[in-house]
C-alpha cells in the first residue's frame, strides 16, 4: 500500500557491496574450553569451545557462537554507561535504538532488553515468558526467558538473558537459540557460564 | 482453488485509468468460481505463491485468533460478495507497518499493524476492496510479465548499444520508468476497483481519511527525527504507487460524490478493542514515538479513550522515560484506572513510575493492586523483587 520503491534499496546495496567489499565478519577467533574468557570487566569460563566474531553486537559487547549466529548466539556486553544503546546503532535517524539509563528498575531493564533486541533484529513476534530476581557476575539483577521468531523461516527460537547494574554501569549476556535442538543443549553451559561470572 | 473466471475485461473497460471515469452505480459481475490459473506464467506464480502460503499457515507470525480472523474475512465478505470472498484465506500477521495484500491464488494478508490505524469497518471495506481488486484484475501476473518485458527489452537494448557503439542510457531509463509508472496505474486501477465494491456493500466510502492520517503519522515521526519531508503531490520516477495526497485526491472526489452507507464504528471498535495489546505491543515495543503516539490520539478521539487505550498511550510514554515522560504517564495510568474496563497493567505501570518518582509507598500499593489482580502473570516474581528493595 506504501509507495516507496522496493527496488531502490537492492540496487543500493548491490552498488554499495560490489564498491566496498566489506564482509559482515572480518574474523573470527577460538575460545578455547576451560580457559577464563575477559570481556572488559567481565570474567567467564566456557566448558566447550567457541567462536568469537570481531563485528560486535555492540559498542560494549561481544558475540560467541557454536554454531554459527543463525543457529545459536551469546552475547555478552560489559560496562554500559548511561545514555548508550545495547546494540549498535546503526541510523541514530531512521531506526534509533532504546538508550539505557542508570535509574532503571529490575523491570525496566527487561523492557529495555525486549525493545533493543525487536528494534536491532525487527522483530514483531516476541513474547516474554518469565522476568525473575537472578544473580549475575555475584550482582543482584534479573533474568529474562523469551521466545521470538524472525521473518524469514518458521523457526521459534528461545532466548535468556541476565541484566544488572552496577555503579550506574549495565552489564548483560543474551543466549539465543532455536528451540529445536539448539536451545536446550547450549543451555547448562551457558547458564552455567552465567553463573560463574565474575566482575 | 476458487476463483473468478469471467471478470477483468468488463470491469477494467468501465473503469480505465483515470479516477474521473469512477462509476457512481456498480454491479459486481457473474462470478462463476474455480478458477485454475492459465499459461506457463500464471502456473509458475500460483505454484510460488501456493508454497509461501503454505509457509506463512504454519509462521509463529500469524495471529491464532479465529474471532479477528472471522471479522476481518466478514467485512471483506461484505464487501465483495459472498461469492468472492468465500475462497480467500485471510491472514492476520504481526507486522506493525501499515500495509495488507493479496496474493493471486487468493490469499489475503492483513497486518495487525493495518487494524491498529483503523477506526471503522468502512475504512477496512475501503483497503480490502482494494487488495481484492488486485486480486480480481490479475495485477500480480500483469506486473511480472511488464517486469520481464521491460528487463528483457533493456539487456537487448544494451547489448544492441555496445555492439553499435550507441549511448542507450536514456532509452533505457525510459522503459524502467515505464515500468514503474505501469505499476503506479495498476494501484489506480485498484483503488477505483475498491471504490466500487464499497460502493456495492452496505458501507460507506471512507478511504481518503485513511492515507490523510496515515500522512499526518510519517509527518509527526519525521519531525521528531529531523527528517527531510517526501514529495506528497507528485510521485518520483521509482515510486511503485501513487502518492498518498495524489490518493486523497481522487478519492475524496469520489467521497463527495454519492456517499450513503454506514461507518460501523461500534463493531470495528468491539473486535479490534479486544484484541487491543496485540495490534499495538510492536508499535508500542518500537521505536517510533511520534508515529505511535498519532495513531493511539486518533483512534482514541475517534473511537473514544478506554482503559486499554489509555493504559497503551501510559506505556509508550513510560517506555521513552525521559522525566516528563514519566509524568505524563503516571497521568495516563490513572485516567485509564479510573476507567471500569482498566487492565491490571495500568497499576503496574502506575506501580513503577510512582517508585522511579520517588512515591514508594504510592508505588507499592499500585504494585500490590497489580500483583492481585495479576497474580501469574509472567513479571510476578520481578516485581516483588521492585517492592522489597
Amino acid at each position: 500500500m506504501t509507495h516507496r520503491s522496493k527496488y531502490l534499496p537492492a540496487i543500493l546495496g548491490v552498488v554499495l557491496v560490489a564498491g566496498l567489499s566489506v564482509p559482515a565478519f572480518a574474523g573470527w577467533k577460538l575460545i578455547e574450553a576451560n580457559k577464563p574468557l575477559t570481556v572488559n570487566a567481565i570474567t567467564l569460563t566456557p566448558t566447550s569451545n567457541w567462536n568469537r566474531a570481531s563485528a560486535k553486537p555492540g559498542k560494549f559487547g561481544v558475540s560467541l557462537t557454536h554454531d554459527g549466529f543463525g543457529l545459536d548466539g551469546l552475547e555478552i556486553f560489559s560496562g554500559l554507561p548511561a545514555g548508550q544503546p545495547l546494540y549498535r546503532e546503526r541510523s541514530a535517524k531512521r531506526n534509533p535504538m532504546p538508550k539505557f539509563d542508570a535509574t532503571m528498575l529490575p523491570t525496566d531493564l527487561a523492557d529495555f532488553f525486549e525493545r533493543s533486541f525487536r528494534v536491532s533484529n525487527e522483530i514483531t513476534d516476541f513474547t516474554v515468558e518469565k522476568v525473575t530476581p537472578s544473580d549475575f557476575g555475584g550482582h543482584r539483577g534479573i533474568a529474562l526467558r523469551y521466545r521470538y521468531s524472525l521473518t524469514e523461516g518458521n523457526l521459534v527460537r528461545q532466548g535468556v538473558a541476565r541484566l544488572a547494574i552496577v555503579k550506574g554501569k549495565l552489564y548483560a549476556a543474551n543466549f539465543y537459540a532455536p528451540r529445536l535442538h539448539y536451545f536446550p543443549a547450549h543451555l547448562p553451559e551457558v547458564e552455567a557460564m552465567l553463573d560463574g561470572a565474575r566482575f | 482453488m476458487r476463483r473468478i473466471a469471467a471478470m477483468g475485461a468488463t470491469l477494467v473497460a468501465c473503469l480505465g485509468a483515470q479516477p474521473a471515469m469512477a462509476q457512481k452505480t456498480f454491479a459486481r459481475p457473474p462470478y462463476a468460481g474455480a478458477y485454475e490459473p492459465q499459461g506457463i506464467d500464471e502456473r509458475g506464480l500460483w505454484m510460488q505463491v501456493d508454497e509461501d502460503e503454505r509457509t506463512l499457515a504454519a509462521s509463529p507470525y500469524v495471529v491464532r485468533d479465529t474471532q479477528l480472523t472471522d471479522f476481518v474475512r466478514g467485512v471483506l465478505c461484505r464487501t465483495v460478495g459472498d461469492d468472492r470472498c468465500g475462497g480467500v484465506r485471510v491472514y492476520v500477521v504481526k507486522d506493525s507497518s501499515f500495509n495488507a495484500s493479496m496474493a493471486p491464488n487468493g490469499m489475503m494478508i492483513v497486518h495487525t499493524g493495518l487494524l491498529a490505524r483503523l477506526h471503522s469497518e468502512a475504512e477496512l471495506a475501503s483497503v480490502l476492496g482494494h487488495e481484492f481488486g488486485h486480486f480480481e484484475n490479475r495485477h500480480s501476473l500483469k506486473g511480472f510479465r511488464a517486469r520481464r518485458g521491460a528487463t528483457d527489452a533493456t539487456s537487448w537494448i544494451s547489448l544492441i548499444g555496445v555492439v553499435t557503439s550507441t549511448p542507450v542510457a536514456s532509452t533505457n531509463n525510459a522503459i524502467v520508468a515505464g515500468y514503474f509508472r505501469f505499476n503506479r496505474d495498476e494501484e489506480v486501477e485498484a483503488d477505483l476497483l475498491g471504490v466500487q465494491f464499497v460502493r456495492s456493500s452496505r458501507y460507506r466510502l471512507r478511504a481518503s481519511g485513511v492515507w490523510l492520517r496515515f500522512v499526518a503519522e510519517q509527518d509527526a515521526l519525521r519531525a521528531e527525527r529531523g527528517l527531510r519531508k517526501v514529495p506528497r503531490y507528485t510521485p518520483s520516477l521509482l515510486d511503485t504507487h501513487p502518492t498518498e495526497l495524489q490518493r486523497v485526491g481522487y478519492l475524496s472526489t469520489l467521497e463527495s460524490e454519492t456517499n450513503a452507507g454506514d461507518d460501523a464504528m461500534d463493531g470495528y471498535r468491539a473486535a479490534t478493542g479486544r484484541v487491543l495489546p496485540q495490534l499495538f505491543e510492536s508499535l508500542i515495543k518500537g521505536n517510533d514515538f511520534a508515529g505511535v503516539d498519532y495513531i493511539l490520539r486518533s483512534r482514541g478521539d475517534a473511537l473514544g479513550w478506554d482503559g486499554p487505550l489509555l493504559y497503551l498511550r501510559g506505556e509508550l510514554y513510560r517506555q521513552r522515560a525521559n522525566p516528563r515522560d514519566l509524568v505524563t504517564a503516571r497521568d495516563l495510568f490513572q485516567q485509564s484506572i479510573a476507567q471500569p474496563d482498566a487492565p491490571a497493567e495500568s497499576w503496574r505501570g502506575l506501580g513503577l513510575i510512582s517508585v522511579r518518582l520517588g512515591d514508594v509507598p504510592a508505588g507499592k500499593a499500585a504494585l500490590e493492586e497489580y500483583l492481585r489482580r495479576a497474580p501469574d502473570s509472567p513479571d510476578a516474581a520481578a516485581i516483588k523483587m521492585v517492592m522489597e528493595s
